[in-house]
């Protein structure tokens, strides 16, 4: 494990919840790049602490707090989608047209909902666990 | 230099005057246009890049560039009328000083 990967790791848990999944994607990237200009030592104190006090704080991300990543929102919004569905064809099959056709539609608006945050969120998957290994300390 | 957290935004909206940039371009770009004053911990800048955009200042995208994902960032409409009345704002600001610090020698 590369003192880049601990870095982004302390960063990973340094992040308050609900921040975009895709910030590290974007910080890994351009340590990659400083690191082939200065060195890896050297990108990560151009960088700056990732703990405790950052300089200024990450944005919240589109998901809500609770809901800290992008597989996070996926899995629940699908689980929302799924029961509504089942529910409406549970109830289709003993003729409550209506009410089924309401469940239904409330399944197509919970992915419909997720196709918004997706694309808000850039169609972008959060890092591999490649960068997101047992790190040797803690948050700085 | 440590520069005032409000005079960040403005810095940020300048350097992306000129076209779209990743965060690393527009980095350099605050470093090498200030003669290296404007030398920022890194890790400040993209926070305030996500808060710009958040604020519909700039608006960002996915691009692949040497086989690497790259976020790229870019200035809104909105972005471009706060970027010329927040320099304005500034050349008056800086102009009252100059005025008042023209008499020292």
């Amino acid at each position: 494990v590369s003192s880049l990967d601990d870095y982004l790791e302390q960063l990973r848990r340094a992040l308050p919840a609900g921040s975009r999944p895709d910030v590290l994607a974007e910080v890994e990237d351009h340590l990659r790049e400083s690191s082939a200009v200065h060195g890896e030592e050297e990108a990560l104190a151009r960088f700056g602490p990732c703990g405790a006090a950052p300089h200024e704080r990450w944005p919240q991300g589109p998901f809500p707090a609770g809901v800290a990543s992008k597989q996070d929102a996926i899995m629940v919004l699908f689980l929302v989608a799924g029961t509504l569905a089942v529910a409406g064809a549970a109830a289709a099959a003993r003729r409550r047209v209506r009410l089924a056709l309401a469940l239904l539609a409330g399944g197509q608006a919970s992915l419909v909902l997720y196709a918004i945050t997706y694309a808000r969120n850039g169609g972008h998957r959060a890092p591999s666990s490649s960068s997101a290994r047992t790190p040797r300390e803690g948050p700085a | 230099m440590r520069e005032p957290r409000g005079h960040l935004d403005l810095l940020l909206l300048a350097a992306l005057a000129d076209g779209p940039a990743h965060g690393y371009r527009v980095i350099e770009l605050l470093r090498d246009r200030s003669g290296g004053a404007f030398d920022y911990p890194e890790g400040s800048v993209y926070p305030a890049l996500h808060r710009l955009e958040s604020r519909g200042l700039l608006r960002s995208g996915w691009s692949s560039a040497s086989g690497r994902r790259r976020r790229t960032y870019e200035l809104t409409r909105k972005g471009i009328a706060a970027l010329g009345s927040e320099a304005q704002s500034w050349r008056h600001f800086a102009g009252a000083i100059d005025s008042v610090l023209a008499g020292i020698a």
